[in-house]
């Protein structure tokens, strides 16, 4: 692996080991155990909260239920994003999180705590993560800062539970102390799934993974290489307690001559601090295994520097499509935007500026194509960089690529089911997760249009107008075509009003203007009377001051 | 023969510091200065009382405070214009120095300056760190001013505690001034490590360590083993930390840890010189330092871990017998410039284990990462010329034609040249920006941010781009939209820039850019002090090549309202054009700027500063 010169799964471990975090988790949810209550108590600046631990013979974990729950009418977790299938989580945990009434207990104990820890233990561990989870998920998330550090816990949901949890960047909050001889972690049937970085410990040291696949990998290993025993649940106490003394004896590598490679090196002491020998067949798979966390940990970060390079490269096509419209927009014989100057010329210039779509396009397909197949980093379309990026490229670009559906002959309409190229359909929610723009009340019309697919609603309203015309339909259809033209109208007269529109909208001559006079025509010929005329107006009045 | 082997110290400055430091120790005086041919040594006398090492109304959880900007103009970061962070009992230390008037320190140094004497500041201990800070004041106010090598100093410490951050670490690199610091550390000495651990965790058996490391009773105490033990336990918290960062930075989970802990800031300077029973080791990457710093207090013999605290008293002491042997020792190093078996000889003399040579090798890995991007940066000065070369040779003088120059060429953009330049602008942003994140994030070698080339080309680029900058965002009219330009609109790559040629500019005056820039417009006289700041506050008139933005902002409003923005403004113009931050193409008659200048009133045109630049 070149790319990679260190090992960092025990590196981050050593630094998780060297803290009191796991020292002082693991102090009170002793105490949470024997009080079977929750433990609060603040230890140098940090507030931990462990919850006790109930007999797993007392309750019947494995059933998944789905976490859009609402309890006293509102959803317990409102925030997590939550794709298809629906993320779940285990019944019984849930119900005991109900029961003890956790919610209320906590509402008012952490209000004004900066740091706070979550920690429990066994099945205490997975009421732990999801009672961070449920302070993570609130519509307004947590003023303090929030761990969760878990001993011996059971797995908590689903594959999807898992994934939404770290496309919510909220993976990094979650610790999984994991002894190589418990059972209980990887002891869950198989529609349950990791989240979060799980700490695996041995007598001699510890390794951290944080991707679910390789955890589960892991899990598989160890089930095949370390003889369960059922007393390791209750020895979490000696590893924390002994890893965090270790620390001022040198450990020397026990299997002979140390790789000269720096990731070698720290791979052959990542498996002998999970107390495997390199030599044997299971140090080996077990070497494998970290091999590939590195590898998925680090692939997704290569490639996005890739794009971000290919980005770059790109860069002057959109200022091409850019220039063309502000171009568009400056000349003053045209009368009309960049939209219907595409949809109508075949000039040199439009052949240039079509280029240019091609080239974004193919770009902005691949780096859809490469998040959905998750080849990129999780949270990779929740960077500002990208967001920003993919807005400013859809706003300008998609009414080209309607200009261009409409430009000859077409077939149904660009927004009719699976006409719309899938690039947009995603970049449209990647936007939406982010949030929307602040409305902030615009001065001058906007820079491009913040319906991208304005020009595509327009064109169905105009060939809804044009057969509204004609005489020969009957009276369901014509009603039908005015609510869509009636729908449309509102829609574009919010924009303009609100300058959510760009310049080229209101050209005098542009689709948009014809439109809105053909309309004011037809409403005044049947005697709607002439109320649009006024909008018309007062865009002249607009566009001129 | 280890003498010969520290570049720029030699066998007379070592032991004529030992001898210096260890008189200073027995004295009442906080400082002594003795004479030896041709060098003068300052040496500090250490202290061991706690409120020496954790001021006493310090509530930071290391005792750590901001340096004063105006004191030491150089001791911060360029790219994120942070100050650098010291102890502030240290500092004290020194200031009690400098400020008393029963001590003639400052005389005394100047007279050593006067005589072109090479002047060495020394230290053991705390003292060690009074010298440190004294070296860095003496760069600040005397080297800076000239720069030549007869005033060089030399800064030698034995046993000293850390004194600042990595910020501290980071300005003197830039400056090119950490190859003046040499310091000695034994194997095990607990004090070079104090600083390491938290105030809290140590407070109670810091009074009676100190008291120990002042005498010289050889007690054997379990405080001492406690106190050792949470020492170390903290710097194995600081050293993983810092080894995550150097491996896997970037990583969400050291955020997030990190902000569960409290972790020092404090960072070795300069090159350290370990000594290990028979052996020297000598490190100049502070990072390597730190790792060093802990691994080599490690051991995998119980008999000789339960010993090593009470070493950790005692090699305190043994400075003398080191100084004594050097001169027939060799010296290994740990660096860049020596790799494979010298490095490996280097690790076996610390007696690192192999997850410390991990460690250890991930901070040189490091460092060779950062000038490996330097020369990737680098590489692109002939792509980032040609680009300028364009604008300046062809696309400026294309401009002209139409009577305004390339400022306003740009912001009507009518022509496929205007396009070009868009691509241009753009392009070179990229790079630009490219590089300030690397130079945020310290992935630059710390000398990159004063290599006069790059601050040269980099001030070129801002005088030459961002007036299209300034264009774009006004064509835009995101002024309206969005703020002004100044406020909303002003890319970091330009204010960067601009911070790197203000500082290489005012460095030797001691004055910083803010100073100079509110002394020149007092000196105009155009109404109070704090009128005119107020005024002010927000203004193009703060860097020439924001000239445009402060124009656009003004040229809307009233002229007796801004009046003094435009005085102002004028004012510097001369200046700006001497220096090359302006063209005088605004002074086309078309221009933006002219038009707007030609609706002033005539009493003020007739006084203007820049009638004798506009011909009618």
């Amino acid at each position: 692996m070149e790319d990679c010169r260190f090992e960092t799964s025990e590196l981050h471990a050593s630094f998780l080991i060297s803290t009191s975090l796991l020292s002082d988790s693991w102090s009170l949810c002793n105490a949470a155990k024997s009080t079977g209550s929750i433990q609060i108590q603040q230890v140098a600046g940090i507030t931990y909260v462990a919850l006790p631990t109930v007999p797993m013979e007392m309750i019947q974990l494995g059933d998944l239920v789905s976490l859009k729950l609402k309890v006293d009418g509102d959803e317990l977790f409102p925030g997590l994003v939550s794709d298809e299938p629906p993320p779940m989580v285990d019944n019984a945990i849930l119900k005991l999180f109900l029961q003890l009434k956790i919610k209320e207990e906590l509402k008012q104990k952490l209000v004004g705590k900066k740091l706070v820890v979550i920690t429990g233990h066994s099945t205490g561990g997975a009421l732990a993560a999801l009672t961070t989870l449920w302070l993570l998920s609130q519509t307004s998330s947590p003023s303090f800062h929030l761990l969760c550090i878990t001993f011996g816990s059971h797995l908590l949901g689903n594959q999807s539970l898992s994934t939404s949890i770290s496309r919510s960047r909220l993976a990094h909050k979650f610790y999984h102390v994991v002894s190589i001889h418990d059972h209980v972690p990887r002891s869950s049937n198989d529609q349950f799934w990791p989240f979060g970085t799980y700490l695996f410990c041995s007598d001699n040291g510890g390794v951290c993974l944080d991707n679910a696949a390789s955890v589960c990998r892991m899990f598989l290993l160890l089930n095949t290489t370390r003889t369960p025993n059922i007393e390791e649940q209750e020895r979490y106490g000696h590893y924390v307690f002994t890893l965090s003394r270790q620390f001022l004896k040198s450990k020397s590598f026990l299997g002979g001559n140390i790789s000269d490679n720096s990731y070698q090196a720290g791979v052959a002491l990542a498996v002998e601090a999970l107390g495997f020998s390199n030599s044997d067949a299971s140090g080996v798979s077990v070497k494998e295994c970290i091999e590939a966390a590195t590898r998925i940990g680090r692939d997704p970060i290569l490639r996005s520097a890739e794009l971000a390079n290919e980005l770059a490269n790109v860069l002057p096509a959109r200022l091409e499509i850019q220039w063309y419209k502000d171009r568009c927009d400056a000349s003053i014989k045209e009368e009309f935007g960049y939209y219907d100057f595409f949809k109508r010329y075949s000039l040199k210039r439009d052949f240039k500026v079509n280029l240019s779509r091609i080239k974004l396009a193919k770009f902005w397909d691949k780096v859809v194509e490469m998040v959905e197949t998750k080849k990129l980093p999780f949270d990779f379309h929740l960077s500002k960089k990208w967001v920003y990026a993919s807005q400013f490229y859809q706003l300008l670009a998609e009414p080209l690529d309607i200009a261009y559906f409409y430009k000859d002959s077409h077939d149904g309409h660009y927004m009719d089911q699976g006409k719309r190229e899938k690039r947009y359909v995603v970049l449209d929610k990647w936007f939406k997760q982010t949030g929307e723009r602040e409305n902030s009340l615009r001065s001058t019309y906007a820079s491009a249009t913040q319906d991208s697919c304005f020009w595509a609603r327009l064109e169905e309203a105009k060939e809804c107008l044009d057969e509204l015309t004609r005489e020969d339909i009957d009276e369901q259809r014509r009603s039908f075509l005015w609510e869509k033209i009636v729908r449309f109208e509102s829609h574009a007269n919010t924009l303009v009003a609100n300058k959510d529109v760009s310049k080229d909208v209101l050209a005098r001559r542009s689709s948009y203007r014809v439109w809105v006079e053909n309309l004011s025509e037809f409403k005044f010929r049947m005697g709607y009377g002439n109320g649009n005329q006024m909008a018309v107006d007062e865009i002249d009045e607009a566009m001129e001051t | 023969m280890a003498f010969q082997a520290l570049p720029g110290f030699n066998g007379v400055l070592i032991t004529g510091s030992l001898t210096a430091s260890q008189s200073a120790n027995q004295q009442d005086q906080n400082y002594s200065i003795e004479v030896q041919g041709e060098v003068v040594f300052f040496a500090f006398r250490p202290y061991f009382s706690t409120n020496n090492f954790f001021a006493p109304a310090n509530g930071s959880p290391f005792g750590e405070i901001k340096m004063n900007r105006n004191q030491f103009p150089c001791m911060r970061s360029i790219g994120n214009n942070e100050d650098a962070t010291v102890n502030e009992a240290f500092l004290k230390n020194l200031e009690d120095i400098i400020i008393d008037p029963r001590t003639s320190f400052d005389a005394s140094v100047k007279m050593a300056v006067d005589s072109k004497k090479k002047i060495v500041f020394t230290g053991h201990s705390s003292g060690g760190a009074t010298a440190i800070l004294a070296t860095v004041w003496y760069l600040e106010k005397y080297f800076i001013r000239n720069p030549i090598d007869a005033l060089e100093p030399r800064c030698v410490t034995f046993g000293a505690p850390l004194v600042g951050d990595s910020i501290f670490n980071h300005a003197l690199g830039r400056e090119n001034w950490s190859r003046f610091f040499l310091n000695f550390v034994t194997r095990f000495d607990i004090v070079p490590r104090i600083m390491l651990a938290r105030k809290t965790s140590i407070e109670q058996n810091l009074p009676y360590v100190l008291g120990l490391l002042g005498g010289s009773s050889q007690e054997r105490d379990l405080r001492i083993t406690e106190f050792f033990t949470t020492v170390m336990r903290d710097t194995y918290t600081g050293a993983s930390q810092a080894v995550c960062q150097l491996t896997a930075h970037g990583d969400a989970f050291l955020e997030t840890l990190s902000s569960f802990l409290e972790i020092s800031p404090y960072r070795p300077v300069g090159t350290f010189v370990f000594s290990t029973e028979e052996r020297l080791v000598a490190v100049n990457n502070s990072d390597a330092i730190l790792q060093i710093l802990f691994y080599t207090c490690q051991s995998n013999n119980d008999q000789e871990c339960s010993q090593i605290p009470f070493l950790s008293i005692s090699d305190h002491h043994s400075y003398g017998q080191l100084v004594q042997s050097m001169g027939g020792m060799t010296i290994n190093h740990v660096d860049l410039h020596h790799g494979g078996n010298s490095l490996v000889t280097a690790f076996n003399d610390l007696g690192l284990s192999s997850r410390a040579i991990q460690c250890v090798r991930a901070a040189l890995e490091a460092e060779k990462q950062r000038y490996k991007n330097e020369e990737e940066a680098k590489s692109k000065r002939d792509k980032i010329l040609k680009k300028l070369a364009w604008i300046e040779d062809e696309y400026k003088p294309k401009c002209k034609a139409h009577k305004n120059g390339y400022y306003d060429s740009f912001k009507r953009s009518n022509e496929e040249k205007d396009f070009q330049a868009n691509v241009t602008r753009a392009e070179l942003a990229g790079v630009f920006d490219e590089v300030l994140g690397l130079v945020k994030q310290g992935q630059l070698p710390d000398g990159f941010e004063g290599d006069k080339g790059w601050i040269d080309l980099a001030n070129r680029y801002r005088r030459l781009v961002e007036p299209l900058d300034i264009s774009n965002y006004h064509r835009h009219l995101k002024n309206e939209d969005t703020g002004p330009y100044m406020v909303k609109g002003r890319p970091n790559r330009y204010i960067y820039a601009h911070r790197g040629y203000e500082h290489d500019k005012l460095k030797a005056t001691g004055m910083t850019a803010e100073d100079a820039f509110w002394s020149k417009v007092y000196a105009l006289n155009l109404g109070s002090q704090q009128e005119v700041q107020e005024m002010l506050k927000i203004s193009g008139s703060k860097c020439g090549s924001c000239f445009w933005a402060e124009v656009e902002e003004l040229r809307g409003k009233p002229y007796e309202k801004v009046g003094v923005r435009v005085k102002t403004l004028e004012a510097l113009i001369d200046g700006w054009i001497a220096e090359g931050e302006l063209d005088q193409e605004i002074f086309l008659q078309d221009s933006t700027f002219m038009k707007w200048w030609n609706t002033f009133p005539d009493n003020h045109k007739i006084n203007s500063p820049v009638q004798k630049y506009i011909t009618e």
